[in-house]
């Protein structure tokens, strides 16, 4: 009798809750194309496990998400984004926060292989965007032992779980790629990886002017409950391009956009302490931040603050991800014919 | 066999099993680390239970040496560093971790770190996370890394409670360390 190969994945604990494509070695083989000689090449060594992330365990997960081959390059860089110290994962992967690695590309591979940047942006509804995100969650869960073996690590988890992958809009964005905005070159292609908690989407539709929306956005911002109020690091904000627009339209850049929203988002120290993780890390000794500052911005510098500009054409909604520690660019190598 | 049906795991063959740094004998030599690496140190939670493993590991070994390690999570400590830092001047390591899975899950990767360093290392938990425990150091190799859970729950414990808490544990510590003579 034939095995049934999607339930056998089922039962080998290798899915991430949804039916997943059976890694079969042909379909490994046609994932790796010119890369098939390199299959042993360490890409990283992820934590917690230590596990070497070798092409051929990339590419095995990359077909189980579903990519097509042309996706690998990205899901590679997305690996190594998340497997640089920097990223810190192993508590990503055993955090009780929600916290889960997000992924934007950005450069002409975002195109190539069908990242879109408008309508739906953060739904996942296109192949690219649905599976590249969930080749690299399945590299934690299967590579990185990111359950360690079906242990429940977050208390609430994430509807994120799954993988989320999204481009810019760059033909509604005013301001152009975000990658370029940070000197990574224009030519090439770049994954950027953070750990997000699911995001608050925000709407100002009332009024066009800017000081409007960073009133309405700040204000989502500065919530005493977010791990930003206490490690104050990497934030990410997904601008509409309308939004943007009104922006651009005002003589304002992003750079613009940060600085007024990190100055209204403070928050006064009182207001602080006790809550949130202040609550439950330093009742009895705040962190100098809190006693020394008049006033507590939600990150400690202002390029922490990330915003790229997705989303359809129409609608004033700006989306905020929430999380923890830096993020993380790394460039997309092309497969090159030699399989370097 | 057919490479249509051939399916190539996509799990990682992580590691070997790891050897687990054997117990040892109560003499007088022994010098102890004991570290705090809960988040949490404003309720001194670490402090408490580490008070409680001093006393017993103390009535046991009465000229042992105890030193106190502070760590705080949020300043990502890397185990290979600071464990090497303490190479000669500990034979046993016991950690705190807290009752927080993230710091368990540090907690536990360190121990296993000190453990490939030749030092015999114990962690201290809460019984909500000793579960969590044992499956992190089981994906780290070290099945058998000894786990003391204490009851549950901290909150709104005082140092000293905790230490009266954990106290009750401390037989189970001082099995797991040392040489039943």
């Amino acid at each position: 009798m034939a095995i049934d190969l999607v339930e056998y994945c089922f039962e080998m604990q290798w899915s991430d809750g949804l039916p997943v494509v059976p890694p079969t070695r042909h379909r490994v083989d046609q994932m790796l194309g010119l890369l098939l000689d390199s299959k042993d090449y360490v890409v990283a060594t992820m934590q917690p496990s230590g596990a070497r992330a070798t092409r051929e365990l990339i590419a095995a997960n990359s077909v189980m998400a579903g990519c097509m081959s042309a996706y690998f390059p990205v899901v590679e860089a997305a690996i190594e984004a998340i497997s640089d110290p920097g990223f810190n994962l192993d508590r990503v992967a055993t955090t009780a926060s929600s916290q889960v690695p997000i992924f934007v590309v950005n450069g002409p591979l975002a195109g190539d292989v069908g990242l879109e940047g408008d309508w739906e942006v953060l739904s996942g509804s296109s192949r690219a965007s649905a599976t590249i995100g969930r080749a690299a969650m399945l590299c934690l869960r299967n590579i990185a032992s990111h359950t360690s073996g079906g242990m429940p690590h977050s208390t609430i988890g994430s509807p994120m779980s799954r993988g989320l992958c999204f481009t810019e809009n760059m033909i509604d964005s005013p301001w152009g790629s975000w990658h370029i905005s940070k000197g990574f070159g224009a030519e090439e292609s770049w994954v950027s990886a953070f750990a997000a908690d699911p995001p608050v989407v925000l709407t100002e539709m009332g009024d066009t002017k800017p000081e409007s929306i960073i009133e309405t956005v700040a204000e989502g911002i500065a919530l005493a409950g977010t791990y930003n109020a206490f490690f104050r690091s990497d934030l990410w904000l997904v601008l509409s391009p309308q939004h943007a627009t009104v922006f651009d339209d005002a003589g304002w850049n992003r750079d613009d956009v940060v600085s007024a929203l990190v100055e209204s988002s403070a928050r006064n120290p009182q207001d602080l302490m006790g809550r949130g993780l202040y609550g439950y890390v330093d009742q009895l000794r705040p962190p100098v931040w809190l006693e020394q500052s008049e006033r507590v911005t939600m990150v400690d510098r202002h390029d922490r603050m990330k915003i790229f500009v997705a989303g359809g054409q129409f609608g004033g909604y700006t989306a905020v991800f929430f999380g923890q520690g830096e993020t993380i660019t790394k460039r997309v190598r092309r497969a090159q014919t030699d399989g370097s | 066999m057919d490479p249509e049906v051939e399916l190539v795991n996509p799990t990682a063959k992580v590691f070997s099993y790891r050897d687990l740094v054997p117990r040892v004998l109560a003499h007088h030599q022994l010098q102890v680390s004991l570290v705090d690496g809960t988040l949490n140190k404003s309720s001194l939670w670490g402090q408490g239970m580490l008070d409680a493993a001093e006393a017993s590991l103390s009535s046991r070994a009465s000229l042992a040496v105890f030193r106190r390690i502070d760590l705080n999570p949020l300043d990502n400590p890397q185990p290979d560093l600071w464990v090497a830092a303490t190479l000669g001047e500990s034979q046993i390591m016991i950690v705190a971790a807290g009752d927080c899975i993230t710091c368990t899950t540090r907690g536990v990767r360190d121990a296993v770190y000190a453990n490939d360093a030749g030092i015999l290392a114990v962690c201290l938990v809460t019984g909500a996370v000793a579960e969590i425990a044992t499956a992190v150091a089981t994906r780290y190799g070290l099945p058998d890394l000894p786990v003391v859970a204490i009851r549950t729950s901290l909150f709104g414990k005082s140092r000293e409670e905790v230490s009266r808490t954990a106290a009750a544990e401390m037989d189970s510590l001082a099995d797991q360390v040392f040489i039943r003579q």
